[in-house]
């Protein structure tokens, strides 16, 4: 009886076991007809069933992220054919993530939209910007006053330019609508989605003030040769059709030290990102000497993405 | 000069005491103390003051006056502000009552404001007002983030002590400039091709145009120098372009101006201002944007 105790397992468990059993033995039967490549091999069914099955990324132990992530990179190697690097590094301690936007020296030339789509793999069949850069008026305040599907050539007397995209809110309003939970607050500040928790309700996308998320309508097309192998679990791995996602400051560039893609590719230095919590910091110098503001501050939704003038 | 019956409640009896000095000069109240009619004031048609004669009842002292002057006064204000909105009048107990279960309730509604005041609307802001320890620039994330060798200290100080910055003479492709601009006649073939005497300097603006020498030292080619003759090394350009541009260096050096290299964290290392900016032509040009954005909606 007590063995019997020891090696009772969940039903969740079980499920996933005997279903993955299920498909290799179903796909090793496929295989031995039909021949190999018409279904595709019978390991990427095994770990895509398995993947199928696992839990939220909260919920995970290590044991079990490192699972996951060993999953993702065996898949990409075996349907995509390329090598890719899914980390999980967790929030640094005594880090909170700031952005401060600089709509005096912005010019418009959108080196920042293209260095984003190209780092965190975004759909390019739909044109999906995490980045909008509004031409506006001198005098005009919010963008939506402001044309944010401009072509011609840039600056534009009389205009300036102002760039939006998720604030990274520290009172988000898309994590109270979310009903899975699947997009929450990380402890640095960065809101985040787990691809594989979401349902694609899209609730959050109507909480957001900003137009802050993106729906993925159809599955995602990058060019093989474009894909952006350092990728985080959090943030650029590659998704799927039918769920959210959102800027992450570049999670798998900020956790390590780096700049986000975007403040990296500004030709004219109008983008500012650091630590909040770093009394040295450059952002705090910008929020302490500068003219600072945020978008829809009387919202209550607490951004932490300043514009200021120079 | 009439004497009030003692059987009326406390405050009614004041109030009949106030009431009867408005027609009398003197009224004597029911302790035997005698009141005075005051002189009208501007705008008021007079108080009520304790008489001079004060001989009546010796027992009375000042302070009872007073508490009875203030307590007619009282009695009145609560008597209408009860009979406005209530609609009745209360007696001094229940009213006491009331008072101390309105202050209860302001008070537990001045405090739960200031909660939720406090935990929504300062977020942000009360955490960076909190975080004023210094943080370990290099131990900051967990990785060791490399620092590039090619990077010059500069000569000034940001507010977390000293910082990198990239190199110039380095982006020179022909320096040394002396190696030609010397005394001694040197032969360079194809000299023509290499002539930089097609650079156009298109800074100052118009009315006062920069020459090559307002910044090029003519006694030193490879060295800057500024309008007071201090000679410039190419590597700190920024003392060079901060002599006009003080606020823009000022900025530069807090973080405000400029851009770091690569990294967020560890060793402070920013983008020298010939790294953005053409020294002979500063301005960025009108060009096409890298792309364009389709509507969301």
């Amino acid at each position: 009886m007590d063995s019997d105790k020891n090696k009772k397992i969940n039903r969740r468990e079980f499920l996933a076991g005997a279903a993955s059993a299920a498909i290799v033995g179903g796909a090793a039967v496929t295989t031995g007809c039909k021949g190999k490549g018409l279904l595709g091999s019978s390991e990427v069914y095994a770990l895509e069933f398995q993947e199928y099955f696992k839990k939220h990324y909260r919920l995970m132990t290590q044991e079990e992220r490192d699972k996951t992530v060993s999953r993702l990179e065996n898949l990409a190697r075996l349907k995509q054919r390329i090598t890719i690097n899914v980390d999980t590094t967790g929030p640094a301690e005594n880090v909170l993530y700031g952005y401060a936007f600089n709509v005096t020296r912005c010019e418009g030339y959108m080196e920042c939209v293209e260095a984003c789509v190209r780092e965190n793999n975004l759909d390019r069949k739909s044109n999906t910007q995490y980045i909008r850069i509004f031409e506006m008026e001198h005098g005009q305040m919010s963008p939506d006053q402001g044309d944010g599907k401009y072509f011609h050539m840039v600056p534009k007397s009389g205009h300036f330019y102002m760039g939006v995209q998720c604030f990274q809110c520290d009172n988000p309003p898309c994590v109270k609508a979310c009903p899975t939970k699947a997009t929450w607050k990380e402890p640095d500040g960065i809101v985040v989605v787990d691809y594989d928790w979401c349902i694609g309700c899209r609730y959050c996308m109507a909480a957001c003030p900003y137009w802050g998320r993106r729906f993925n309508w159809n599955q995602p097309q990058i060019p093989k040769e474009e894909i952006t192998t350092q990728q985080h679990y959090l943030g650029n791995r590659q998704r799927v059709r039918g769920m959210m996602e959102k800027c992450t400051f570049c999670i798998q560039r900020s956790r390590k030290g780096k700049l986000t893609a975007c403040a990296e590719a500004c030709p004219t230095g109008a983008r500012v990102f650091g630590n909040l919590l770093d009394p040295d910091s450059e952002i705090r110098f910008v929020l302490e000497n500068k003219k600072v503001y945020r978008l829809k501050e009387d919202l209550g939704t607490d951004p932490k993405f300043w514009y200021f003038i120079d | 000069m009439e004497k009030i019956e003692p059987e009326k409640t406390e405050a009614k009896k004041y109030l009949f005491l106030y009431e009867s000095l408005r027609n009398n000069l003197f009224c004597k109240d029911f302790h035997g103390l005698l009141w005075q009619r005051g002189k009208p004031r501007s705008g008021r048609a007079g108080y009520i003051r304790p008489s001079a004669e004060l001989t009546s009842n010796p027992v009375q002292s000042r302070s009872k006056i007073k508490f009875c002057r203030n307590s007619i006064v009282l009695s009145r204000l609560v008597n209408s502000f009860n009979i406005l909105f209530c609609g009745t009048r209360f007696s001094i107990k229940q009213q006491l009552q009331r008072a101390c279960l309105c202050f209860v309730i302001l008070g537990i509604l001045t405090f739960s404001y200031s909660m939720v005041a406090f935990s929504n609307e300062q977020g942000v802001t009360l955490k960076i007002k909190q975080a004023t320890k210094k943080t370990d620039k290099v131990e900051q994330v967990e990785n060791a983030i490399p620092i590039p060798k090619n990077i010059v200290k500069v000569n000034a100080q940001y507010q977390g002590g000293s910082f990198f910055t990239e190199p110039r003479k380095s982006e020179i492709k022909r320096y040394k400039c002396s190696s030609c601009h010397s005394d001694k006649t040197v032969h360079i073939s194809n000299a023509a091709n290499i002539s930089h005497a097609d650079i156009q300097v298109v800074h100052g603006g118009k009315d006062k145009p920069l020459a090559c020498n307002t910044c090029h030292s003519q006694e030193d080619r490879d060295f800057l120098v500024t309008s007071k003759g201090t000679m410039i090394d190419f590597d700190h350009v920024y003392d060079m372009c901060g002599q006009c541009h003080f606020r823009q260096k000022k900025d530069w050096i807090g973080g405000a101006h400029g851009k770091r290299v690569t990294y967020w964290a560890g060793e402070r290392v920013v983008q020298n201002c010939t790294s953005c900016h053409n020294p002979h032509d500063p301005l960025f040009k009108k060009r096409w944007p890298k792309t364009y954005s389709v509507p969301l909606k």
